[in-house]
């Protein structure tokens, strides 16, 4: 971590002021990017505990094969605190511990389940049950939620996951599969033939790969229907299933025009907004095309359509009662739903993705365009940017434009792509200049317009 | 410009991944192996890259390729799988939004065969012809003989027995067209694609007869496949050599530059006088001749030929990016201002450099010039990468300084500001790219 992305961390950290109107005032003090190293490591010594008990238990035949994916399955959830995704905060473990004690109190089946869940602060809107205990809750996804009760439905699908050892089995059946009679033959009559090798190959690696997705596909549906199951018995509302699907189903969709965020943004008297800053070539080479997926990749998705899940758990919903939104803490769930949009565009910076953490920022300054973090974020990002492309590892700190993205991050990566040092330095200025009066009094603000007075005066 | 082979050794790319356990998995079943590679361009400019992989054996005689394409970011956008002869190497790509075009050259056959593909990835057209008789430079050494003509397809120039001729290929329509000049045009020696509009194609044909070259600037007309006009190379006692063509769109003109001899003057080793720009309109009328002599109009020290590499007009200046062979060691970078009279106003020289390549943004209000060095100094010693910029109003330079644990280290052409750089691991037989944005 450079000298310059410490300093301005460490600030940050301190505190934060939410803007009334245009009048800025201190009314709420957040403490943003707070991981506690030491309750991470006891996290994973203890989970590393039950991974260790988990490959003990396996069974002798294909042990090599199902060591590596209970390996790999590890050490993807082990990255989860070495990276300080994990948020260790106790309040909000606190409060989050309390959903899921309204959850396995009321049903007695899941009281022996060794159950953890843990929020992330990935920005990703996603939770997922990665293996060994762990539930993860990403914070990207808990702010698009509007109630306790869709929390609780989300936690319920990932406890269905664990319960149901979805990943377990799933893994189990690809080593037997792999290593089936059926496969191996297929496989040595493959390597006998000289010629058309890779015809059949490839139909044998769809093949397995096709029944894997689709056991994962069948999966999501039934956890869904045990979530309900394991819902119905709480006092949550079951009819925020079908809100939460809607939600999900609705979560890749244009959250904001960025260039048009951009150029209300970035157009300075002194360095008006230039039209080349957010061009870009639409055709297939030029890193926004649209491409077109066939049926077998179609066939390959590991989730069903939100659509079709929720036609298959709304008969069962339809038959219970309504139960309450918020159960636990209304205004606690708001409150974080509120900290977490923060999280996310710190722990984006913080994990070298300023890509990333620049887009949360502009989706935020939508709705809080006098926001004075969201501001001095704005210009930490622009001028670790510039640093980078100085240094000549932009792509390290900002993703390239991808047709794989969304078009609305899409965009704004083109914009990073098409801006020079000279570009980054003046729009920065100019920028961090019209608010200077009005957050002279905020360290985070003042440090980046320092940084980026003296970037500008180069 | 075209990479014809990243390096001479193979390397393995394993088509599909599975854990391997035991001794039979699929990972030491199958392995696909890179042919060549390259890269594709649209008006001159890097737009992406090419593999060639031999990805299956049909038969004894017949190979299973995948093309993998990979956008100006490095993202793997199609993979195109083809059945055709071992003896294949593909030579060059070229893309117009619509279709990819990718030359092949089939030794089996002894044909040039040019395959255009829609962006999806399907094949569209095929067209071949005999290579045999072409000059050897047009068949398998040299680079830039293929070139996109817009939306409308591609073209390619040739020499064939003495004589130029001129290949249209639609991408549109399976419609083909050679334009070959009258029996009496002969004793062509060279040609050299110079630009086109959206109806003509520019290119320059030198004509060579004891020891004299005379150069002939020639326009065809890829609408009707006729000759539309020819300019003689030789005028007013003077002969120019273009070396590029601008369309200049708003103006309904051409602007030919390159440099220009005194008549009679040896070309090919011979020092040129200076750089000649002519302005003509698009019916071949010549309209101004401006010329820079050497010592006359520039006192700077730039002795000899220019090898012009590009013209580029930017905000109403022409700037000219090219080289000079120094007799002793190496070649010096020079980058020329020219004021909207086309007269030169500044000259930059970059000594002893490798020059790479010269990219710019759609409308040319940017560009840069790349090329690589080598730097000793007590703080780093080994390759570096250059690049001098042209931001609208001046130009900036940059450099990165290559370290790294690779064996090998390549720079390759890469979109406007950026470079790519390609390192080989020879323990993990790994080869890594990355573009790198340069200041």
């Amino acid at each position: 971590m450079s000298i310059f992305k410490f300093v301005a961390q460490c600030l940050l950290c301190v505190y934060l002021l939410i803007a009334s109107g245009n009048v800025f005032a201190q009314s709420v003090v957040y403490n943003l990017g707070a991981t506690d190293a030491d309750a991470l490591q006891t996290l994973s010594d203890k989970h590393e505990i039950i991974y260790k008990q988990t490959i003990a238990s396996l069974p002798g035949q294909h042990k090599k094969a199902l060591l590596q994916l209970y390996k790999a399955r590890w050490d993807n959830a082990r990255q989860k605190f070495v990276r300080r995704e994990i948020y260790t905060s106790p309040s909000a473990k606190a409060y989050l511990d309390k959903i899921v004690d309204e959850i396995v109190s009321n049903n007695p089946a899941l009281t022996d389940l060794p159950l953890n869940c843990y929020f992330s602060r990935s920005g990703n809107p996603n939770a997922s049950y990665v293996g060994e205990g762990m539930i993860i809750f990403n914070m990207g996804l808990f702010t698009r939620l509007s109630n306790e009760s869709q929390a609780a439905f989300v936690i319920c699908h990932e406890i269905a996951h664990q319960y149901l050892r979805h990943s377990e089995n799933t893994i189990s059946s690809y080593v037997s599969k792999l290593n089936s009679k059926e496969v191996k033959d297929e496989l040595k009559t493959i390597k006998s033939s000289k010629y058309r090798r890779s015809q059949p190959l490839e139909a044998l690696t769809n093949s397995i790969t096709y029944d894997t997705r689709r056991h994962v596909r069948e999966n999501e549906c039934e956890a869904d229907s045990f979530a309900v199951e394991l819902l119905k018995h709480t006092r949550f509302d079951p009819n925020e299933v079908i809100t939460t699907l809607n939600i999900l189903d609705q979560i890749d969709v244009d959250s904001i025009s960025t260039n048009e965020c951009l150029k209300k943004l970035f157009d300075a008297k002194e360095y008006p907004f230039q039209q080349r800053w957010t061009s870009k070539e639409e055709g297939l080479l030029g890193g926004h095309a649209k491409l077109q997926s066939d049926q077998f990749e179609d066939s390959l998705k590991t989730h069903p359509d939100c659509k079709y899940r929720i036609s298959k758990v709304s008969p069962a919903i339809q038959k219970l009662s309504a139960g309450s939104a918020n159960v636990i803490d209304s205004a606690l769930f708001r409150f974080y739903t509120r900290l977490f949009q923060y999280e996310v565009v710190e722990y984006a910076y913080s994990s070298d993705n300023y890509g990333k953490s620049l887009f949360y920022t502009l989706e935020l300054l939508q709705q809080m365009p006098n926001d004075p973090y969201l501001i001095a974020n704005t210009g930490r990002l622009l001028n670790g940017i510039y640093f980078a492309q100085k240094g000549h590892h932009l792509n390290d700190y900002v993703d390239l434009p991808a047709p794989a993205y969304p078009p609305y991050y899409n965009d704004l990566l083109q914009f990073v792509q098409n801006l020079y040092p000279e570009n980054i330095a003046s729009i920065n200025y100019q920028f961090l200049e019209h608010f200077r009066n009005k957050l002279k009094d905020y360290p985070p603000f003042m440090e980046a317009y320092r940084t980026s007075s003296q970037i500008a005066e180069k | 410009m075209f990479i014809r082979f990243l390096f001479t050794m193979l390397v393995v790319c394993v088509s599909v991944t599975a854990f391997s356990q035991g001794r039979l998995s699929i990972e030491n079943v199958h392995a696909d192996y890179l042919h060549n590679s390259g890269t594709i361009m649209q008006s001159n400019q890097i737009k992406g890259y090419f593999f060639l992989y031999e990805s299956d054996k049909i038969d004894k005689r017949t190979n299973e390729y995948t093309l993998q394409i990979l956008d100006q970011n490095v993202n793997k956008v199609i993979d195109i799988k083809f059945e055709d002869t071992k003896q294949l190497s593909l030579l060059e790509a070229s893309y117009n939004n619509s279709s990819l075009a990718f030359l092949f050259r089939n030794d089996g056959n002894k044909t040039l065969d040019l395959k255009i593909y829609d962006v999806q990835g399907n094949l569209k057209f095929t067209y071949s012809r005999k290579f045999d008789k072409l000059a050897p430079d047009n068949a398998s050494g040299g680079s830039n003989r293929i070139f996109d003509l817009g939306d409308k397809g591609y073209a390619s120039v040739n020499v064939v027995s003495g004589r130029y001729e001129v290949n249209y290929y639609s991408s549109e329509s399976k419609k083909v067209w050679t334009y070959t000049p009258s029996a009496d045009e002969k004793n062509i020696s060279n040609t050299a694609f110079l630009g086109s509009t959206d109806s003509l194609i520019l290119l320059r044909v030198t004509e060579s007869e004891g020891g004299i070259v005379v150069p002939h600037i020639i326009a065809v007309n890829f609408v009707t496949g006729q000759k539309a006009f020819q300019i003689e190379g030789e005028r007013d006692g003077f002969m120019l050599m273009p070396s590029n063509a601008i369309d200049m769109k708003a103006e309904r003109k051409i602007l030919l530059a390159g440099n220009y001899y005194q008549k009679d003057d040896h070309i090919m080793s011979g020092n040129s006088k200076g750089i000649a720009a002519y302005e003509i309109s698009r019916e071949g009328r010549i309209l101004t001749t401006t010329f820079n002599s050497w010592p006359d109009d520039y006192p700077a020290n730039v002795p000899g030929n220019i090898n012009i590499h590009k013209l580029i007009q930017s905000n109403d200046k022409l700037f000219v990016v090219g080289e000079v062979s120094k007799s002793k060691a190496g070649t010096d970078l020079v980058t020329m201002e020219l004021n909207n009279r086309y007269k030169i106003i500044n000259v930059n020289v970059f000594n002893e450099t490798d020059f790479k390549f010269t990219a710019g943004d759609i409308d040319n209000s940017s560009f840069s010039v790349c090329y690589t060095d080598y730097m000793k100094s007590a703080e780093f010693k080994g390759q570096t990468i250059n690049s001098i910029r042209y931001n609208g109003e001046k130009f900036v330079k940059d450099r990165i300084k290559l370290r790294s644990k690779a064996n090998r280290i390549q720079v390759l052409p890469a979109k406007m500001g950026s470079v790519m750089i390609v390192e080989y691991f020879r323990k993990s037989k790994k080869l890594q790219f990355r573009i790198e944005k340069m200041g």
